[in-house]
Parts: C-alpha cells; structure tokens; sequence
C-alpha cells in the first residue's frame, strides 16, 4: 500500500499544518521555558532564593506536558511528508539530539537539580541541558534550508 | 513615497541584502529569532501561568518576577533585533502582509500591556505575595498577556503562508521552505487535478 500524501489533513486542510506548528512553538516553548528556569538557577545566574530541587518540581509537570504536544505536533508535521523528512540531515540530527535531550533531562539533570547540587558540576549540567535544548531549535530551522 | 517604495528600498539596503542571500546567516539569525522564543518566551508563559495562579504556587510571586526579569528583557531584546533583521531584510514582502500587520500592533500592545499592569501587578508583587487568594488584577495580566503572545507567535507562523492577491514577478524568493511547502501542496493539488501537471 503507497502511502497518501493527500489524504493527510495536513496536506488538504489549509489551516492545518499552520496550526499543528503553532501548538508545536507553543509547547516547545513552555518545555524549553521551564528547563532553563532549572539550568538558569544551576548556572547561578538568577533565581538564588529558590532551590533547583525546588523549582525542578515546581516546573516538572508542565515540561512533561509541553513535551507531549511538542512530540504529538513534531509526529504529525512528520506525517505531512515523510520521506521529505528521513532523507534531511538536520530532521536527523534533531531527533537523535531530542532523544538525547529526553534522556539527560529525565537522569543526569534531574538528579542534579535534585540534589542541590553547586559550583561546577551544576553550571556543566545546566549548560549542557540549554546546549542540548538549543540545538533542537536550531536543527528545526534548518530542516528548512538544505 | 509610497509603502512600496519604501518597503524595497529598505530590503536593497547593502548588508541587508548580504544577510537574506547568506545561506548560513539567515537561518542562524532566524534559528536565534525561535532559540529566545523557546527560551524568553517560555519565561514569559511561565511568569503568566503563576499570575493565574496555575505554576509555582510555593514560589513567592516577587522571586519569580525579579528573578526572571533581566533575563525576559534580555530575551526580547535579541528576539526583536533578530526579527527586525529577519523582517526589513524582505520589508518588500512583509509590509503588505495582514498577518505581519498585526503582529507588529500585537507587539505594540505589549508595550500598553506593561504600562497598565505595572503599577497593580509587576511592581506591586510583594503586596500580591500577601494577599491570601491572587488578585483579579493579576489574573487579568495574566490571561492577558498568555493571549497576546499566543496571537503574537502564531501570527509569525501565519505571515509564512500569506499570499498577496498577485505574486510580483521577479520578486526575491522567499527562503523559507513554509513558503516552498506552500507551492509543494499547491503542486500536489494540481496533480490531483485532471489535465494539470504538478511541478
């Protein structure tokens, strides 16, 4: 069976595709928001009179949430045009960094964060997460320009 | 003048021209355009979540505020100068477009936002901190300030697919693969079309 570009919403339904990016920016920005009020406070940079433990768990829920959307959104972009998608360098580099990000941000960084941990080894932590995080975005973005 | 003339003398601006042919310069500047709304914008919902009381209810509403301030303005700060970059350099294109319009009213309205809110919200935390339920004020610049950027972000999304009532021919191509995925469905409609060949 060949699959039907057509058939997808995405591709028939003018609003959309637009409106699948939109709750992709939004929750991406909620996730990425929340993780670097944690990486902000581990890097010392602001945020001293909380605890990272504290705001860890004051943010958990919704970055969890944010990471929902952003991946049901990021499956259905992929949808639109899949082989488009496999065969981009960047499309590969994002995912890969994505599960790398998924996976720091849920050990390394959460025990980080929960142990209260300071000096160098938090500001390493909290840079690499806003690194690993960053890189996604811009991986996004040139998805669009090879 | 006219807005036209304006518009196109603006984007032949040398660097500016420079910056919209560079294959490495426009998607890094338009990456950082997205990187501070990841980043600063996530701030600002985070900050508007907990004037409606909804995220980081344990945190003092001032430590949140004045700890995320300077980088909130920081954020929008390189946000703006990126999109500005991003918007003059196809001012030709983006000066009629409705979407752009409004979003750049939006952005103005956040200007009016801080100024109304100020005084009852912004500055006025510690007195929030001790209040036992939020006020309405703070709610309202909340919910307020959650739409506006929701408009705002997705207005940017929807100035990508907005096409005027006829393409000038000649004119500079959009670098955007929104535009390019625009012309790819269209194409792929086309073809659906008996005796009309997609390209």
């Amino acid at each position: 069976m060949i699959y039907d570009l057509n058939a997808n919403p995405l591709n028939s339904n003018e609003w959309a595709f637009p409106l699948t990016e939109c709750f992709h920016i939004g929750s991406f920005a909620l996730s990425i928001g929340t993780i670097a009020i944690v990486d902000i406070r581990l890097l010392g940079l602001g945020l001293l009179k909380q605890s990272p433990a504290q705001l860890l768990k004051d943010t958990g829920l919704w970055t969890l949430a944010g990471l929902l959307i952003v991946i049901t959104s990021g499956l259905a972009i992929f949808s639109s045009d899949p082989v488009h998608y496999y065969y981009n360098n960047p499309f590969r580099f994002k995912v890969t960094a994505l599960l790398a990000a998924i996976i720091y941000n849920y050990t390394i960084h959460r025990r980080t964060a929960l142990s209260n941990a300071s000096g160098g080894v938090s500001v390493a932590v909290g840079l690499v997460s806003l690194l690993l995080w960053l890189s996604i975005v811009f991986a996004g973005i040139f998805i669009a320009f090879v | 003048m006219s807005a036209a003339e304006i518009s196109h003398a603006i984007q032949e601006v040398g660097f500016l021209v420079s910056f919209r042919e560079s294959a490495i310069v426009y998607p890094v500047i338009m990456s950082t355009h997205l990187a501070c709304i990841a980043l600063f914008g996530g701030m600002i919902l985070v900050t508007d979540l907990r004037l409606l009381g909804l995220i980081m209810t344990e945190i003092p509403l001032t430590n949140l505020v004045d700890g995320l301030r300077i980088w909130k303005r920081l954020g929008l700060i390189i946000m703006v100068f990126c999109g500005l970059l991003l918007a003059t350099s196809e001012m030709d294109k983006y000066y009629a477009n409705p979407y752009f319009q409004i979003k750049i009213a939006l952005l103005l309205l956040v200007g009016v936002h801080a100024m109304i809110f100020r005084r009852s919200v912004y500055a006025n935390t510690a007195a929030i901190d001790r209040t036992p339920v939020l006020p309405g004020m703070a709610k309202l610049a909340g919910w307020t300030s959650l739409i506006i950027w929701i408009c705002i972000f997705s207005l940017g999304r929807w100035i990508a697919y907005y096409e005027p009532p006829e393409r000038r021919p000649g004119g500079s191509q959009n670098p955007t693969a929104l535009i390019e995925r625009v012309e790819r469905v269209t194409a792929m409609a086309a073809a659906r079309t008996p005796g009309v060949q997609g390209n």
